[in-house]
């Protein structure tokens, strides 16, 4: 199974490492970007064929260690593959 | 008292803490690695800075699952001392241990610099040994140090005294000029609800070096001191501080009061305002007396005794006399402790009767003494 995971600040964090780069793609001519956010992405490969289970202990996995949930949001996609 | 310093692989401030604690405040202390499971019910528990597991996924965010965060937990959960610095702190918001979050700095930039920071109260058990407002000078270096919290968890830590340090500036204002990181209300440091956790993004184990001098070390070693009656240190600045904040006290007391009053009353309230400012008291202790073969168990009752080691005689009478300065003196040669204080409340300016009696021991001059027993 592969899976996904999305970690990105909560909205209503302030994403400095966001605004710099949006400054810094101003610089190269796009005027018209007016919000950047930064995260992560987390791929997993994983071993079995519960999909059910899975999603069950990545969720788990995902709030206590992949993200922090002050601060972070995250979405997971997982499928058989 | 004890204490433990944990290890992470990356961590880099636990020598520095070794050592404030063992050689500077002359404590027993031992490192733990991450992977003990071992922490005994008596240690203080320090998590020291740096950058463990390289800052990888979040700041602190896999060394919280390290086997030693679980006997940490479970020490925190029985009331032990836990003293999260920097990394740390970090390591004990990711935990959850300690509430709200430390990202990266506002203007990005790692800040390795000197700032100052305002003690917020001393009603802390961390803070006990400082006055709330007071101004230290401590070092920081981190490049997520940004405390951020929604805005509840922040409206909880200022309703139950949390926040226990802020950036300020060199007149103790919390201003934005002031606030290295963009850290919200330019918090520096919190304890938890429970009062047993701190965290701290400053480094009060970096000024304590061997080479540092009481004077230079001992204001943020502080922090470290979370109980005194098992602070065993006799060094004349800790002598120096308890009679500071007595001499306050006492000066509180007559200005609320005025002179006139029974000496009783100048007890209590004065008794009431040294428990507030978080030192121990004993009142109308009986201090025995030998003559000869003769034991008398109660020579004579001490007014009240400060931290085991300052004797306060207190008078409310026309004027002070020789008699009553000698009458000290054979208090202090009974408790065996060194300094005492003689206070007439009975005056118009109490620097007036305020006397400070000084017993000194001929075969060792300068170590302070405490009462035994």
């Amino acid at each position: 199974m592969k899976a996904t995971v999305t970690v990105t600040p909560k909205k209503s964090i302030l994403d400095p490492q966001g605004d710099a780069v949006r400054k810094a793609i101003h610089n190269l001519g796009m005027d018209c970007v007016q919000g950047v956010r930064i995260g992560k992405i987390i791929e997993l490969d994983i071993a079995g064929t519960d999909l059910e289970k899975t999603r069950a202990k990545l969720e788990e996995i995902a709030q206590s260690l992949l993200s922090n949930p002050v601060i972070e949001d995250y979405k997971i996609s997982l499928s058989q593959e | 008292m004890k204490f433990v310093v944990l290890q992470f692989p990356g961590s880099n401030c636990d020598m520095d803490c070794y050592r404030a604690v063992g050689e500077v405040l002359g404590q027993p202390v031992r490192f733990a690695w991450h992977k003990d499971t071992r922490i005994e019910p008596d240690e203080t528990i320090l998590v020291p800075g740096g950058f463990s597991y390289g800052d990888y996924l979040r700041c602190g965010a896999i060394a919280r699952f390290s086997p030693i965060m679980h006997s940490v937990r479970q020490a925190a959960e029985r009331g032990q001392k836990v003293i999260g610095i920097c990394n740390g702190f970090q390591i004990l918001c990711e935990a959850g241990l300690l509430p709200g979050a430390l990202v990266r700095n506002r203007q990005r930039h790692f800040l390795c610099q000197h700032v100052h920071l305002r003690v917020e109260t001393n009603s802390s058990p961390f803070t006990r040994l400082y006055q709330a407002g007071q101004i230290l000078n401590i070092p920081i270096a981190h490049g997520e140090g940004c405390y951020i919290a929604q805005p509840d968890v922040l409206a909880e830590l200022k309703a139950h005294q949390q926040i226990l340090f802020r950036y300020v500036d060199a007149h103790g204002e919390p201003s934005d000029a002031a606030n290295p990181n963009g850290a919200m209300e330019n918090i520096a440091g919190i304890r938890n609800r429970a009062g047993n956790v701190l965290g701290m993004m400053p480094h009060p184990n970096a000024p304590a070096k061997p080479s540092s001098t009481p004077a230079t070390a001992w204001p943020s070693s502080k922090v470290c001191f979370i109980n005194r009656h098992d602070a065993m240190i006799a060094k004349k600045t800790e002598l120096e501080d308890i009679g500071r904040l007595t001499f306050e006290s006492c000066l509180l007391v007559h200005r609320t009061l005025g002179p006139g009053l029974l000496e009783s009353v100048y007890e209590k309230a004065l008794a009431f305002e040294l428990a507030e400012r978080g030192l121990q008291i004993l009142c109308q202790k009986d201090i025995p007396v030998s003559y000869r073969s003769v034991r008398l168990d109660c020579g004579f009752r001490a007014d009240i005794i400060v931290e085991k080691c300052l004797l306060l005689e207190l008078k409310a009478v026309d004027a002070l006399t020789s008699t009553h300065k000698a009458q000290v003196l054979t208090y202090l040669k009974l408790t065996g402790l060194t300094l005492g204080f003689l206070v007439n409340f009975n005056v118009n300016l109490l620097k007036n009767g305020f006397h400070r009696v000084v017993l000194n021991h001929p075969e060792s001059p300068s170590r302070s003494s405490r009462l035994r027993g």
